[in-house]
């Protein structure tokens, strides 16, 4: 510690201070399953169905995610118009709202006595007690993540680029995919990570929307709740795998961003 | 033939402006930053929503706000050069050249295009590993690969070290030289709009002051500003008439010069540097000039084989000598000398008129 004064060294240690706290719930679950039983845990295949229904939904989520929310963040952030600020606090709106609320919210506008409820119900779509309500849920809960992130992104690209296309013959919509799109994937790609790690986690508006029904709507943060009533080391192998999931993402995000930045 | 009739709201001041550009001939439109030449040049591309006005290329109706008319820029066939370039940074270099053609014929065309540049040794380059003197050239090549119907170049020397914008000035003459359709050129830099352009607008504020050759412009500005962009020394001081068709204009400071025409009021002298002649300090011998003033040298830019002295008055006066002369003279900064320029030389812009065209 040659250059660093007091000021440095507090910074230091509160940063340690933090790491360690974060870290010490996953250090706390790894320490606490027997290789084991882990694997007894996973053996167990309403663990195997709950797994394979978060990754199921979680994954759908984020495509409807990016298929409808990139194009509305390009609007978003290459025009200015009237109603354009609230309509952004409108998109960012389940950042804020508990997740039991928008569970509700849910369940009254498209729940079977809801507002949509008889139109979707002649339509012969059914959410609530549905794996497609499991995606819903998470669609609503997750989009914000993703799309403030392309907003930014998009905000940044340098406007002369975009002329630039537009005056050597390609339309708005080549203009996004060919230049728009290729320049913000790092932030797009960091903001699918961050959504797709809040749609793996999601409990409450999945289980007041879609319930936890075993194989149907149960992913894996309900299972775990559910094991937890009966077997705190079932409920423990099944963040093991949870965590693992949540790191691989991280991990892949980080790769993926920095191999780009090597191409570039 | 490019007809323009085009007004755009910007912040402060609404930009207003006409002019005509005939097929293979060039205008620039020069002016100080501020002064709207960019945001004309975008607006005759389309990439100004609040432009208003008519705008006509050959048969091609571009911009009628009357009829409603105001053609998307990805369909008016403008090669634009932007100021810095504006190189796509995830694509190649051919692939950047490539962008506006059709994707069959893309890379052989984009090649020959690179080849006709001379840089089509960068084709595989990113444009971050490229210079910018190479960077100009590409987005030069960019522009020109699809064929446009008016090539557009916003500032396209700026930021380059003398040797390279020489050489790009020769590069640029000859692709100007050489296009069929209308061109235009904004830049700040009187002499480049000189060497490249046939006719020269000067903008200011929003509004074109002047239009005419760089020669015209040089030899009888109509304003005041249009002959200090021309490189002019302007002296601000009010005249009174002189006899002998002479106006004696006195000056901020109390020295009076002497200029040919007869005017009373406020007046700015022009005095064009090459017209300004500079001896050591002490009397004069019988001679035809008619202005003589003590200065100081403030500085000393060489340009070429010559050399610009600023001279230190009441007025910022500039002579252009030879380096020679430099020499001969032992001009330094602080030097002593007396700045000499014939009544003839110079030229009177009554200010109460510039006040009226800005």
């Amino acid at each position: 510690m040659t250059r660093g004064g007091p000021f440095a060294l507090a910074c230091g240690l509160l940063l340690a201070l933090t790491a360690a706290f974060l870290l010490l719930p996953l250090i706390g679950i790894l320490t606490n399953v027997p290789p084991g039983e882990l694997i007894d845990g996973l053996r167990d295949p309403s663990a195997r169905d709950a797994l394979r229904l978060s990754l199921e939904t979680s994954t759908a989520a984020l495509l409807l995610i990016v298929v409808c929310g990139t194009p509305a963040a390009w609007l978003l952030a290459t025009r200015r118009f009237p109603g354009r600020g609230l309509l952004i606090t409108v998109i960012e709106l389940p950042l804020v709202l508990p997740p039991a609320v928008a569970g509700i919210g849910l369940l009254a506008a498209l729940g079977p006595h809801g507002l949509l409820g008889s139109a979707l119900d002649d339509a012969g779509l059914r959410l609530v007690l549905q794996t497609a309500g499991v995606v819903v849920a998470l669609t609503f809960v997750a989009s914000p993540f993703y799309i403030r992130q392309a907003i930014a992104g998009f905000e940044a690209l340098d406007p002369q680029l975009l002329a630039a296309s537009r005056t050597l013959g390609a339309g708005e919509a080549r203009t996004f995919l060919r230049v728009g799109v290729p320049l913000t994937r790092h932030a797009l790609a960091a903001g699918a990570a961050l959504a797709w790690g809040r749609a793996l986690g999601e409990f409450g508006a999945t289980l007041l929307f879609a319930g936890s029904l075993r194989g149907v709507t149960q992913t894996a943060p309900l299972a775990i709740y559910e094991r937890f009533s009966t077997s705190f080391t079932g409920a423990l192998s099944l963040s093991v795998v949870l965590i693992a999931a949540s790191v691989a993402v991280l991990a892949t995000t980080r790769l993926a961003t920095r191999s780009a930045d090597a191409d570039a | 033939m490019l007809t323009l009739d085009l007004q755009l709201p910007r912040r402060g001041m609404t930009i207003d402006a006409q002019f005509v550009v005939a097929p293979g001939r060039t205008l620039a439109i020069t002016g100080p930053s501020g002064s709207g030449k960019s945001s004309l040049l975008r607006a005759i591309a389309g990439l100004e929503r609040s432009a208003r006005g008519r705008l006509r290329v050959g048969d091609g109706v571009w911009l009628d706000s009357a009829g409603r008319v105001d053609m998307a820029p990805e369909r008016r066939g403008c090669g634009m050069v932007f100021q810095d370039g504006a190189l796509f940074p995830h694509l190649s270099v051919w692939r950047n050249v490539a962008y506006g053609l059709p994707r069959r014929a893309g890379r052989e065309r984009a090649m020959e295009q690179l080849d006709q540049l001379a840089i089509s040794h960068l084709a595989d380059a990113r444009p971050a590993a490229i210079s910018g003197g190479e960077r100009r050239r590409v987005a030069l090549a960019r522009a020109l690969a699809p064929g446009p119907r008016v090539l557009l170049l916003d500032e396209p020397l700026t930021g380059l070290d003398a040797r390279t914008a020489a050489a790009t000035t020769r590069l640029l003459a000859g692709v100007l030289g050489a296009a069929a359709g209308p061109s235009i050129i904004v830049t700040h830099d009187f002499e480049q709009a000189s060497v490249l352009a046939d006719e020269v607008a000067v903008i200011d504020a929003g509004r074109i002051v002047q239009q005419g050759t760089a020669d015209q412009l040089v030899s009888a500005p109509a304003t005041a500003f249009v002959a200090e962009l021309t490189g002019a020394a302007v002296l601000r001081g009010t005249g009174a008439p002189a006899g002998d068709g002479l106006t004696a204009v006195t000056l901020a400071g109390g020295a009076v010069v002497f200029s040919a025409g007869s005017f009373s009021g406020p007046v700015a002298v022009v005095v064009r540097p090459w017209d300004v002649t500079l001896e050591p300090p002490g009397p004069a011998g019988l001679s035809s000039a008619r202005n003589r003033l003590a200065a100081r040298v403030s500085a000393i830019t060489p340009l070429g084989g010559r050399a610009r002295v600023a001279l230190a008055l009441p007025a910022p006066l500039v002579a252009e000598v030879t380096t020679d002369a430099v020499e001969r003279l032992g001009l330094v900064s602080g030097s002593a000398v007396t700045a000499v320029w014939k009544a003839t030389a110079t030229r009177l812009v009554p200010l109460a008129t510039e006040e009226g065209t800005t």
